[in-house]
């Protein structure tokens, strides 16, 4: 006998088998889909971290700038049901937070107010035992400089919520996670310790110094005074903010006769052996140009240089002409920014028009300001003959180098410089044992209308070691010093910045890996 | 038919009891590595933290003054080189 099924049981049954295969098929879909990897789900989250500024560190690979994970305080004023108990709670809390500013934050009524930021570890777990409602913590990234003053100016500093406000800092806010400076942390302390007893013992105004290895261009140590501490940016004023490094711009003074032998012994227009009259004050219009040490006579180039005779300078760079020294000038690099990982760099002041008062005046150093960089960077390319493009960063390996000047101008100079230490008006420069070459210059400082300030100068040595093959360039530049019984009343270069040169380098050598000579010439 | 339809309805519940399976493992393997991931930055920032100190007790203007107040060192005079490695 065969079973009948009725044509609309089979189509229910159908239907019914088609709608659980869809709903087994789509549930079991959904569940491969699950298994499959997605974003974090929240079974499994990931630390969320706050964005730090990035680690610095010397060329030694101590650290000199890092974060520190710490905590902040807010409140959201409409959750605080009893403000006035809320305020006194945390001023005992936090005894330096303002009664009367904090009331009036929480009368503001709004919905995000900072009370503290950077709390201690200890002030955090005493807040937590107060159980305000209303206030709340929050993790946050705290920038600390282990060694405060030393690196001030090079480093910057970041505000409140870890962004670069100057210095390095600022250069590489949004860049690098760690950056390796050239600076060497002892040869910072050395140059920083002696640079602050010259300016405490002349009672100067400010100071500057920069070491510069010049084989590879890196910047060893820089300093400038007044600095900070960027741990404590509320101590800080805008003349302890200000860079002399990078943007500070001046006239050097009877330095820049390296400059002017140099580019009369390149362009051929002299030798060591030319004569200059130096017995007669040079007239140039309304100005007289003048020896500060009275008439020369008749004087060679060395002469000239190691007198650092005005006269003769004037007459060295007439010879060779405004295109000459312009040239020169340029090829040094006195017209454009320095390319430095800073961002605060400041451009050389020269004229617009070059008069032949401008070419006199420029050859012993006035109507050209320069930065302390330009400068250092010049004699580093004129000792050495390559150009020297300077690094805030370390450099192991040396960039190819384009040739400035001839050999034979590096030698003469070289030379110059290492008599000028014993013979010229650096005698106070001299390591006994070490090869070093130096030039002082003494300038009269500008004021901001443009007038000189009368009294007041700006005294300088720069130099090279080993001067037959230099590998270091030190400038020391101190401004407005004064006279004291030590100078027999003078405040001059060689008084107070060629002393302050000879005892950074003393205190180097140790550190350079460098004994002293018995073969080297002592006085 | 019906053999087939229990074959088949077995064979996808067997899937889909593995693939639940598999996910909630794979679910804890990356609770797991959270969880490590966590232990590693805890302590990469104590080894930053140590850092920063380390840097702060060696700046060489605490160790001139330590070493002059407590062992009467003074930097070195160049007189006292008398030569290097």
């Amino acid at each position: 006998m065969s079973t009948y099924t009725p044509p609309y049981l089979l189509t229910r049954t159908r239907g019914l088998l088609i709608m659980f295969m869809t709903l087994f098929a789509l549930s079991s879909g959904r569940l491969l889909w699950l298994s499959c990897p997605h974003k974090a789900s929240e079974l499994s989250p990931t630390p969320i971290s706050a964005k730090a500024a990035p680690l610095f560190f010397d060329r030694a690979g101590t650290l000199i700038a890092g974060n520190i994970t710490t905590y902040s305080v807010y409140t959201n004023a409409k959750l605080i049901p009893h403000k006035a108990k809320a305020v006194q709670a945390l001023v005992q809390c936090f005894p330096d937070l303002d009664k009367q500013t904090l009331e009036r934050r929480f009368e503001s009524q709004k919905g995000f107010v900072w009370i503290k930021r950077h709390i201690t570890p200890k002030q955090r777990q005493v807040l937590l035992k107060l159980g305000l409602p209303g206030v709340f913590l929050q993790q946050d990234i705290k920038r600390v400089y282990p060694q405060k003053n030393l690196f001030s100016h090079v480093l910057g500093m970041t505000d409140v919520d870890g962004l670069g406000v100057c210095g390095l800092e600022k250069a590489y806010a949004n860049c690098k996670s760690a950056v390796r400076t050239s600076l060497d942390s002892r040869m910072q302390h050395v140059v920083r310790s002696e640079l602050m007893k010259s300016v405490h013992e002349f009672q100067a105004e400010a100071g500057n110094a920069i070491l510069l290895d010049v084989q590879s261009g890196e910047i060893l140590a820089m300093v400038s005074l007044p600095d900070f501490d960027p741990n404590n940016p509320n101590d800080i004023s805008n003349t302890k903010l200000f860079n002399r490094n990078a943007m500070g711009v001046y006239e050097f003074g009877s330095v820049f006769k390296i400059h002017n032998v140099a580019m009369a012994l390149e362009q051929g227009t002299a030798h060591l052996g030319s004569v200059y009259d130096a017995s007669m004050p040079l007239r140039t219009g309304r100005f007289s140009i003048q020896d500060f040490r009275g008439r020369g006579g008749q004087l060679t180039l060395q002469e000239a240089f190691l007198r650092s005779s005005n006269i003769a300078n004037a007459k060295i760079a007439l010879d060779a002409g405004i295109t000459r020294q312009k040239s020169f000038f340029k090829k040094v690099g006195f017209f454009d920014r320095i390319p430095l990982e800073l961002p605060e760099m400041a451009k050389p002041l020269v004229p617009r028009t070059w008069h032949q008062s401008t070419l006199m005046t420029a050859s012993y150093g006035y109507g050209v300001s320069i930065t302390p960089l330009h400068l250092v960077r010049s004699i580093a390319t004129i000792v050495t003959g390559y150009d020297t493009p300077l690094t805030l960063e370390r450099r192991p390996k040396m960039l190819p180098r384009r040739t400035v000047l001839k050999s034979q101008t590096v030698r003469n100079i070289r030379y110059l410089l290492k008599q000028a230490v014993f013979k010229g008006h650096a005698k106070k420069a001299h390591v006994p044992g070490y090869s070093i070459g130096a030039k002082t210059g003494t300038s009269n400082l500008l004021s901001p209308n443009g007038t000189y300030r009368k009294g007041e100068n700006l005294v300088s040595c720069v130099g090279a070691f080993p001067i037959h093959n230099p590998r270091y360039v030190l400038l020391v530049s101190i401004e407005h010093p004064k006279p004291s019984a030590k100078t027999y009343g003078f405040a001059t270069a060689g008084w107070i910045a060629a002393p302050a040169f000879r005892n950074i380098f003393a205190r180097l050598m140790p550190l350079l890996n460098v004994s002293p000579s018995k073969d080297s010439i002592s006085h | 038919m019906t053999k087939h339809m229990v074959w088949s309805l077995s064979i996808l519940l067997c899937v889909s009891l593995s693939v639940m399976y598999t996910k909630y493992y794979v679910a804890s393997l990356r609770q797991l590595v959270a969880e490590q991931e966590r232990t590693c930055t805890t302590l990469k920032k104590s080894i930053h933290l140590l850092s920063l100190e380390w840097a702060h007790l060696n700046a060489p203007e605490r160790l001139e003054k330590l070493c002059t107040q407590f062992l009467n060192f003074t930097p070195p005079h160049n007189d006292q080189m008398k030569g290097h490695v």
